[in-house]
């Protein structure tokens, strides 16, 4: 073959994939402009589903009537953007909406698909609709894909059960970063209820572990924890002793405040950060002298920290800040900077 | 002279087309990588509203930085708009560099700003700031006046000032989508190894702004904007994705991209260079190699910033030499990355091919023409020979872009009218007649001015947004006229 021949034959070649792409291109334009042309309908899905929502069509029976005439690839669409908000009886409205139209029985089938990315989709229609418990929607927090585990541990919020927050704690130590945070999440989500199993898995846990509920616990601020909290204390990992100084300030135990002050001798930055702001959470005014010291401290975080914290505890905490503002060095500095700003957001306020 | 052209012209005439057969591949290759990506990524995709990162206590929290160097025509458009995205934990940081126009004043008035002590953490060396102000009406936008330092000083001064875990850099003059933020976070709630992840740039020219959103997303009618959208989709749909799955990528625009603020601060920040986008993402990841940290740098398709571009030929131009002198300025900085064990997929993939289908490109398509003239010019080639092998270099070209005009149609179709998408296949081929030789000689000349010894940005100006109104309501539109645009780089976007 010279090599005109070869030219040749690479011109035809890429010509003729330059007429496919084309090709392609133009199939699925045209399927887009149909779609456009639908959109219309898309509009009328929101509306009818509004109106059933709103209590305008009193009968859900009306709104399944005007819904039969669209698309169930629409209405879908439209009940997965509305479901977030809605909540009590228009919830229940949309899940028989749903229902009627068959996109739950459709996701039910759905979750036990080969595809993941059915599953994921089925996963996300139960959860919009709250459909009851599911087993294999237990079994999909242990989904070979990710997104399903993750999606599965948001269903845990959306449909709670007894044994949900068991199966989330086990989720905290997925390897994948987006199922540890679903899990977390949904575990703040719940909220009380999952506190007893939290407690169960804080005592269970090795130290390396516990991490990610002492920060569920944090977030919560169940006085159940405090316990645990302060047995944590004495914990070698500088993280967990951070994690439980915070837990113990949102909490707001009796004790809280003076355990908080010794910590600020700690040998760890991350704990003398952590319970200087948590006396700023608790408003522990007692502690201002044990924190004004900070404020010269070598690490600026602490020393940012220190200030705000000073503000937060009231008049005993503003007066050592103005006592440092005639002198000079870092202490000064954070005492002027951190006054201003309360200054500023005075004003804000009174404006 | 034939004896000439036997001997010695012929051997590189069959180099340049082993090249070219590789150019070839390796597209084929980056292509089917960025397909499979972009599938899989539209399936994760696939119905989620980011509903849980919004409203989730543990989110994440975000600094954007916004550097601004005489940008008082758009610079209250801009922060409007930002002030508007939907995030938790948002906090802005806009930096003046040394404005001498009256972009602080414009801040000043518009966003009731007041200066606070100008105290900070001083991790990262920077030029002195003048002030910090702090606005009365949105208590999370920070403004820091500073001696001119270019943008990486400004960026640095920002990685400074902010208090966030993740830092989000962008341009003065870009528009993000209004839940750019929560898709582009995606990564690294993902994963404690990503330290950096880059969005996709789309062209403005053309499009409508409204209260600093993207009203109307219309692709560009006139012809140069045009040619750009079409290389900005090559870059973002065919190009970035792609390297996702082949070993990671080597660059994530400055106009939008999202950093763990400690994994920069560790690495000393920017570093003052043409090309500062780029090298601190090398440096990044070569840091991880060197240090065994994580680095892991992604690409997420669906977050979209708007920029406007050169609407005339002389700006684009110093656009394209000052990308091309970057570009040259990172190879050069960590050339000891090349081939170099040490550094796994890095050293033995990426560095290699953006060097031998990058940075080379242009040199080698230069030498292709200059053969075929010569052969030509000896009489060693014939004329049909010569137009059916420029036919074959455009037609690669145009199959390139067709295909990534490809992806964009079967994924994310921004640009929502039929006539518009058909303009683009327009583009897609006009671009090879002419404008894609010019961008051959403006990178050499880059290359070039590189070697001389040039290291600056050049002057930049900025028209600014044609705002209809000037109140909140008021409706703003990129200028169709030729604008004075000599912007930051939004890193290599054309893939020839």
């Amino acid at each position: 073959m010279s090599t005109m021949d070869l030219v040749i034959v690479l011109l035809v070649t890429i010509g003729s994939a330059i007429v496919a792409v084309l090709i392609t291109v133009l199939v699925s334009s045209l399927v887009q402009a149909h779609r456009v042309r639908m959109e219309p309908t898309l509009g009328e899905a929101r509306q009818v589903i509004v109106a059933a929502l709103s209590g305008e069509l009193i009968q859900t029976d009306d709104a399944f009537v005007a819904l039969s005439r669209l698309s169930e690839r629409y209405i879908v669409s439209v009940m997965l953007e509305l479901a977030p908000s809605v909540a009590g009886s228009s919830r229940s409205v949309l899940a028989t909406l749903g229902m009627r139209i068959g996109a739950i029985d459709r996701a039910r089938t759905g979750v036990r698909s080969r595809r993941w990315s059915t599953r994921l989709y089925s996963a996300r229609v139960l959860t919009a609709f709250g459909v009851e418990s599911n087993a294999a929607m237990y079994a999909h927090l242990t989904d070979r894909a990710p997104e399903v585990r993750a999606q599965a541990a948001a269903w845990c919020v959306a449909v709670q059960t007894p044994e949900g927050p068991g199966h989330l704690i086990r989720l905290l130590a997925d390897p994948d970063g987006q199922c540890r945070f679903a899990a977390q999440d949904a575990l703040i989500r719940i909220g009380l209820p999952a506190t007893e199993s939290l407690i169960r898995a804080l005592n269970d846990a090795e130290s390396d572990a516990i991490g990610p509920i002492l920060e569920i616990a944090s977030a919560t601020g169940d006085p159940r924890y405090c316990s645990k909290a302060y047995a944590v204390l004495a914990d070698p990992f500088n993280v967990n002793r951070a994690l439980a100084a915070a837990v113990l300030a949102s909490c707001a135990d009796r004790n809280a405040g003076p355990t908080l002050v010794t910590l600020l001798d700690d040998s760890s930055n991350e704990v003398v950060l952590a319970a200087t702001a948590g006396l700023a959470k608790l408003a522990f005014w007692s502690g201002a002298a044990a924190v004004e010291p900070l404020l010269s401290h070598p690490s600026w975080q602490i020393r940012k920290q220190a200030a705000t914290t000073l503000l937060a505890l009231g008049a005993p905490g503003t007066i050592l800040l103005q006592a440092n503002v005639p002198g000079v060095g870092p202490a000064a500095e954070m005492a002027v900077h951190s006054l201003q700003l309360h200054s500023l957001s005075t004003q804000e306020e009174a404006a | 002279m034939s004896h000439f052209y036997q001997e010695f012209l012929r051997p590189i005439t069959y180099l340049v087309v082993i090249y070219f057969i590789a150019l070839g591949l390796f597209y084929l290759v980056l292509y089917v990588s960025a397909a499979l990506d972009m599938q899989e990524y539209l399936r994760r995709v696939r119905a989620e509203k980011y509903s849980e990162i919004l409203s989730s206590e543990i989110a994440p929290s975000i600094s954007m930085l916004v550097p601004a160097h005489n940008e008082e025509a758009s610079i209250k458009e801009s922060v409007r708009a930002l002030l508007t995205l939907t995030y938790p934990k948002l906090e802005i940081v806009v930096i003046d560099d040394g404005s001498t126009d009256a972009t602080l004043s414009v801040l000043t008035s518009t966003f009731a700003l007041v200066p606070i002590h100008p105290l900070y953490d001083r991790r990262i060396p920077t030029k002195e700031v003048r002030a910090i102000y702090r606005s009365k009406q949105y208590p999370n936008l920070i403004v820091v006046a500073k001696e001119n330092g270019g943008k990486a000083d400004s960026l640095n001064i920002g990685l400074n000032v902010a208090s966030s875990e993740l830092v989000c850099a962008i341009d003065a003059d870009t528009i993000l989508d209004p839940d750019g933020l929560r898709r582009l976070v995606r990564p690294f709630i993902r994963s404690r190894d990503v330290v950096a992840a880059g969005a996709t740039i789309r062209v403005a020219n053309g499009c409508t702004v409204t209260q600093g959103r993207m009203a109307s997303e219309r692709g560009p009618h006139k012809a140069l904007a045009g040619i750009q959208a079409v290389e900005y989709l090559r870059a973002f749909l065919f190009g970035r994705p792609g390297w996702n799955r082949l070993g990671g990528n080597l660059l994530i625009s400055g106009a939008f991209g999202m950093f763990r603020r400690e994994s920069l601060l560790e690495t000393n920040g920017y570093v003052r260079s043409v090309g500062e986008d780029m090298e601190l993402i090398v440096r990044l990841r070569r840091h991880g190699y060197e240090t065994g940290q994580p680095a892991r740098v992604e690409f997420v398709p669906d977050p979209v910033a708007w920029t406007e571009t050169p609407a005339g030929f002389r700006e684009l131009g110093r656009q394209r030499e000052r990308w091309q002198r970057g570009f040259t300025d990172v190879l050069w900085r960590h050339r000891s990355l090349l081939l170099n064990p040490r550094f796994g997929v890095l050293g033995w993939v990426v560095f290699p091919a953006f060097v031998l289908f990058e940075w080379m490109a242009p040199i080698i398509e230069v030498v292709g023409i200059l053969l075929v003239v010569a052969g030509l010019i000896l009489g060693q080639v014939s004329a049909l020979f010569a137009i059916l092998f420029f036919s074959l270099a455009c037609g690669q070209g145009i199959l390139l872009s067709m295909l990534a005009l490809m992806l964009e149609e079967l994924s994310f179709r921004r640009y929502g009218r039929a006539r518009d998408r058909a303009l683009l296949v327009v583009w897609a081929v006009l671009e090879n007649l002419g404008y894609r030789q010019l961008t051959v000689v403006w990178r050499l000349r880059g290359t070039l001015s590189y070697i001389r010894g040039k290291k600056s940005w050049g002057k930049m100006n900025r028209k600014g947004f044609n705002t209809v109104d000037d109140h909140d309501t008021s409706i703003a539109e990129f200028p169709a006229a030729p604008a004075a645009v000599d912007g930051p780089p939004v890193g290599i976007a054309a893939f020839n």
